[in-house]
């Protein structure tokens, strides 16, 4: 007996204990991210609480809020660096593990380089290990970025050193790239090079990119959407154009409202 | 592959230099024997196998301080990041360890060889023997002394391999705990924990697999006759109980497992 799932009628024709089959759902049509009523706790400390939203495909998310208001344990659930203590992180539909590992890219928030590599032998490393790995991207990136390849990592500046570790998370065509606070840190005329590399290398349509940042005003024209976390709950997830015209001014604005400040 | 052969390049890469550094020292210190040998003659022996006794102590050292340099540097965040199974980042390093132990080894045998055996051998003469038995005597040593090392090897790596382990997985087990002080405490308590538990555990598998053949771990040699122009030599081999060994080995094959484990499910950054 041949099955034929996905065809109508199928499955009543051969009877109650035939097999059904969920019809295959496009890849590009499952939410790329998906944190339901998520919970994590540190010792003495509720990082979030009751998480939950959705991002499809091909947005641009920043994720604002002031300092421990859990933007960077949100962003290490979703990379598989943390677990959840009580709901649900899924990654492409699957739980954060290897396999998401492979199609996600993370930049995190501290500085996790080694000092004796040059930036070359970084670059060289970190490639070998992913699949979606973009070879002219890169290129393009570390031209944009004016980042020397001879050079220890050890040896370059705060700024340099920021820009290389978003080379390596920008040079990839994953599904998912999760930013942590890529500006943090860095003087005004490398942030906007920054910008301008994320604007670059963000693949349109195809990629979903979570941004956490402090500093909106140089990043808001980036977001289609904003997600503002305040002590571990979301107080505002909205198309980031509507929320602008709703304020009638910039999201900066609206987030120290927000947020009361 | 691809990504174990970069793993282990990077560890060769991190560890390298300081392995090179120790085995110049340690061929430093030969050659400072080796023009005092006359001079400190009695002395020579104990001198020269004096680093070597470090050695298991430097392995523990070095093994411990691979896994906090990752958590210290923040290297953890790009090392757990990485698509590859824990024990891909578990056996890299002890794989580069163990070639560190293995060049120490190999610089030692070097060094007693060429201080305290290369001219005895040269100047071999005995009132007892013709010139071509004394050679052939030599050799019979040389050959002995060479296959009880063969045969020492493995059980060595495994022990190595083992401790590796331990080490291994009661860092990343007080990683689990919520602690803000004495980590590096509950980390040596775990250790000793989990030494006791693969000790009893390789004993108590040594009874069950009692039933297995005896295993070669040395090669021995006596003289049992001799005369002006034939010496009589008996070889044997020296065996162990099959049973510890093979316990200990699927004992240290659970605690990588745990430590793979541990390091893709269980712990936080």
């Amino acid at each position: 007996m041949t099955e034929t799932a996905g065809v109508p009628g199928t499955a009543a024709a051969l009877g109650d204990r035939a097999p059904v089959r969920e019809a295959p759902v496009a890849e590009s049509a499952k939410p790329v991210l998906e944190f339901h009523d998520v919970h994590k706790h540190y010792p003495g400390v509720d990082a979030l609480r009751g998480v939950s939203f959705t991002l499809p495909r091909g947005v641009v998310v920043g994720l604002l809020g002031a300092n421990g208001s859990g933007k960077s344990t949100l962003i290490k659930l979703a990379a598989g660096m943390l677990r959840p203590n009580r709901g649900r992180v899924r990654v492409l539909g699957l739980e954060p593990g290897r396999r998401t590992k492979a199609r996600v890219a993370y930049l995190p928030e501290v500085d996790h380089l080694y000092a004796w590599m040059t930036v070359a032998e970084t670059l060289d490393f970190v490639r070998r290990f992913y699949g979606d790995w973009q070879p002219e991207r890169e290129r393009l990136l570390m031209e944009e970025l004016g980042l020397p390849e001879r050079q220890r990592v050890g040896a370059l500046s705060k700024g340099m050193r920021a820009r290389l570790r978003l080379v390596l998370a920008l040079s990839r065509a994953a599904d998912l790239i999760l930013l942590d606070e890529p500006l943090s840190g860095i003087d005004p005329p490398s942030r906007s090079r920054i910008t301008r590399a994320i604007l670059a290398a963000y693949r349109a349509g195809e990629q979903t990119l979570l941004l956490s940042t402090h500093e909106v005003l140089e990043t808001e024209s980036l977001f289609d959407r904003v997600l503002v976390l305040d002590r571990g709950r979301v107080v505002l997830d909205g198309d980031a154009d509507s929320l602008r015209g709703q304020a009638g001014r910039s999201i900066q604005a609206l987030l120290e409202e927000v947020l009361g400040r | 592959m691809r990504a174990f052969a970069a793993l282990l390049r990077k560890e060769l890469r991190q560890h390298g230099p300081t392995a090179l550094a120790f085995a110049g020292v340690l061929i430093a210190w030969a050659i400072v024997l080796y023009n005092f040998k006359e001079r400190w003659d009695d002395l020579i022996p104990p001198l020269l196998i004096l680093p070597m006794g470090f050695t298991p102590l430097w392995f523990l050292w070095r093994a411990y301080q691979s896994l906090r340099a990752e958590w210290s540097g923040r290297h953890a965040h790009l090392l757990l990041a990485l698509p590859v199974p824990g024990w891909y980042l578990t056996l890299s390093k002890f794989l580069v360890l163990l070639l560190e132990v293995g060049l120490y080894a190999a610089v030692h045998a070097g060094a007693i060889y060429l201080v305290a055996v290369h001219d005895d051998l040269r100047h071999f003469s005995s009132p007892y023997l013709s010139d071509s038995v004394g050679n052939a005597f030599i050799r019979a040593t040389l050959w002995t002394a060479f296959r009880t090392v063969l045969l020492l090897v493995p059980h060595g790596i495994l022990i190595l391999a083992a401790a590796y382990g331990i080490i291994h997985v009661s860092w990343l087990a007080s990683r689990l705990l919520p602690l803000s002080r004495g980590r590096r405490i509950v980390s040596v308590l775990i250790l000793a924990g989990l030494g006791w538990m693969m000790w009893r555990g390789a004993w108590l598998l040594g009874l069950a697999l009692s039933w297995l053949p005896r295993i070669p771990v040395a090669q021995g040699m006596w003289i049992e006759g001799r005369s002006a122009d034939a010496l009589w030599l008996i070889h044997s081999t020296v065996t162990v109980a099959a049973g510890p060994v093979v316990g200990l080995l699927l004992l240290t094959a659970a605690l990588y497992a745990a430590g793979s484990w541990l390091l893709e499910r269980e712990v936080e950054l």
